[in-house]
């Protein structure tokens, strides 16, 4: 086995867990797993032992994904610099067992990209506010007024969307 | 039940099982495959390039070097001035030294009066004027002997001299027309003209080696699949290296095209519907099929064709070698090899309604080659335009990514244009 076959089959699901958050397909997910790996394999030799190679694995994967948006154009961010942002946790009522990753999924995808790529960095892979807007090049503001939006969004539509079950 | 949100996405999606096919990692060692045969590609390619611009330019370097030299070292009229400088000076030698001998001769005479008076008061007086006249008489006699000698030499010499003037004219002349013939020569070859950038434009038509082998997906294996006529054009710049040998690239625009027969159009099919080696535009909701029947069981799907076309940026790196030169005409054999850049992928859906793009093919190597030979035609116009005609066979390879050479095509094309020397 070699040492790109042992990488990728160590990995490759963690890694295409992040590549289905930020995509609209499965098909999609795919490619920018493709992508991510070709982009890992040829800049291997830049991994520094900072952090933990996971961590490392993870991050490229997410740029690669990002780059994808980018790609495409189809975010674009408004400079939000004082909009009050309440602070406050987000609960949804739901019973855990009975949601499915499936429909999970679709939600995150429903939402704007600009959302969609704010709530999986901070709520799904831990990016600090901080960290988004270094990586989008946006404020930490519209970082956080992104994420409350999204927050807002995915409690709605979870919450309807239970309550449509109930009747 | 109250949960964060936050906290219900995490665990969902952390304790999520997903399900990996297995052509992703086909895909990728694909992909790295293509990417070390790219740069491979490249590096050959890159050498290969690096190599005939420095041979053009040596070549062209060596070429007008010499005749500016040799012009300058058997210039006439400078050549000539040197002869004569070098004879006038041969000659000042010879007069400095007759003065030189004369000059010997007088101070020693003068030696001879001062010596005269110091003596004159001795009493040796008559001895020593005797002995110094003898002296004197056999140095007179000698100096003139010497002199007439001098002379008689000089005269000799002068006209020696002058026939060797007469000589060395002679051999400047002969050199003069000798250089004028040589400089001639160089000029001639200077005035020929090196360069030569030829817009072309021509026709060509496409080719597998391989039978009942789709390249789209191995359903249509039975399907009659040809090649189509496709427009090519560019431009080529040539550079002769000898009056053999001559190096060529340029930048061409060419497509392969493939047509492959007796398919149908049906409804979108929920399910195996999808063709191995082909993206279906998301907007369509046509599929090609090899089978009439469509998703209801109506026999009345729609007769079609698919036309893959395939469009190259070709950058050639070739050399002409000359089989037959006569008067105007000038055939050469033509062999090397292209860098082909991938710029135009599309697959048609021809019907006797219509014709649209509908797909794109997904196994194409964006970058590729071609091993290039033919034979090249030139018809001299004048002696700066000249008519080039080429028939080349170009057999293409590492055109798919998950296809052996054999199924890659080749191109039988044929292109012309008015070239012109510089």
């Amino acid at each position: 086995m070699s040492a790109q076959t042992k990488i990728y089959s160590l990995f490759a699901d963690k890694l295409f867990r992040i590549c289905l958050k930020y995509s609209k397909t499965q098909q999609d997910a795919q490619d920018t797993l493709q992508d991510s790996f070709i982009m890992i394999f040829k800049d291997i030799k830049k991994f520094k032992h900072n952090g933990s190679f996971e961590g490392w694995l993870k991050r490229v994967t997410i740029n690669v994904a990002l780059q994808k948006f980018r790609n495409q154009s189809i975010f674009q961010f408004d400079s939000i610099e004082d909009f009050k942002i309440p602070e406050e946790v987000v609960f949804v009522n739901v019973d855990e067992k009975n949601i499915s990753l499936d429909f999970l999924l679709s939600l995150i995808k429903e939402l704007p990209p600009k959302y969609q790529i704010v709530f999986n960095l901070y709520v799904l892979d831990r990016y600090s506010h901080q960290e988004i807007s270094e990586l989008l090049k946006i404020s930490i503001g519209t970082s956080k007024s992104n994420l409350y939006r999204s927050r807002k969004i995915l409690q709605k539509k979870i919450n309807d969307g239970f309550e449509i079950d109930k009747l | 039940m109250k949960i964060s949100l936050d906290k219900l996405f995490q665990k969902k999606i952390e304790a999520s099982e997903v399900n990996l096919p297995s052509e992703v990692w086909k895909t990728i060692v694909t992909k790295l495959r293509k990417r070390r045969q790219v740069r491979l590609f490249s590096l050959v390619f890159g050498i290969s390039f690096v190599i005939l611009i420095s041979s053009m330019l040596v070549f062209s370097l060596s070429k007008k070097k010499l005749p500016i030299d040799f012009y300058k070292n058997t210039n006439s009229k400078e050549f000539k001035d040197e002869q004569v400088k070098s004879e006038q000076k041969n000659n000042l030698i010879t007069v400095s030294k007759y003065k030189k001998s004369k000059k010997i001769f007088s101070s020693v005479s003068n030696i001879s009066d001062e010596k005269k008076s110091e003596l004159s008061n001795n009493q040796n007086y008559n001895t020593i004027k005797a002995k110094v006249n003898n002296k004197l008489e056999s140095d007179d006699n000698k100096n003139a002997h010497n002199y007439n000698k001098k002379e008689e030499s000089l005269k000799d010499k002068s006209f020696e001299k002058s026939k060797k003037n007469i000589s060395i004219k002679k051999k400047i002349k002969k050199i003069d027309s000798s250089a004028y013939k040589r400089k001639k020569d160089s000029l001639t070859a200077k005035n020929q003209k090196k360069w030569t950038i030829t817009p072309v434009f021509g026709f060509s038509n496409s080719g597998r080696f391989t039978k009942n082998n789709s390249v789209i997906d191995s359903r249509f294996d039975e399907n009659l699949t040809s090649g189509l006529i496709s427009k090519m054009y560019g431009y080529k710049i040539e550079f002769k290296v000898s009056d053999k040998v001559s190096l060529q690239t340029g930048v061409i625009s060419k497509k392969v095209s493939f047509i492959t027969k007796e398919l149908f159009l049906t409804d979108i099919i929920i399910g195996n519907n999808n063709l191995l080696n082909i993206n279906y535009d998301p907007e369509i909701l046509i599929r090609f099929s090899n089978n009439n029947l469509n998703l209801s069981g109506d026999p009345k799907a729609e007769k079609s064709s698919l036309i893959q076309t395939i469009g190259y940026l070709e950058i050639p790196i070739e050399i002409k070698y000359k089989l037959y030169n006569k008067s105007k005409f000038r055939t050469n054999f033509v062999g090397g090899l292209s860098l082909l850049k991938l710029n135009k992928n599309e697959i048609l859906a021809k019907t006797d309604l219509f014709s649209r793009k509908i797909a794109v093919t997904n196994n194409l190597s964006t970058y590729s080659i071609s091993f290039n030979v033919g034979l090249d035609i030139d018809y001299n116009l004048s002696k700066r335009f000249v008519i080039n005609t080429a028939i080349m066979f170009k057999k293409h390879y590492q055109t798919y990514n998950r296809y052996s050479d054999k199924t890659a095509p080749f191109v039988m094309g044929i292109h012309t244009g008015i070239g012109y020397r510089f």
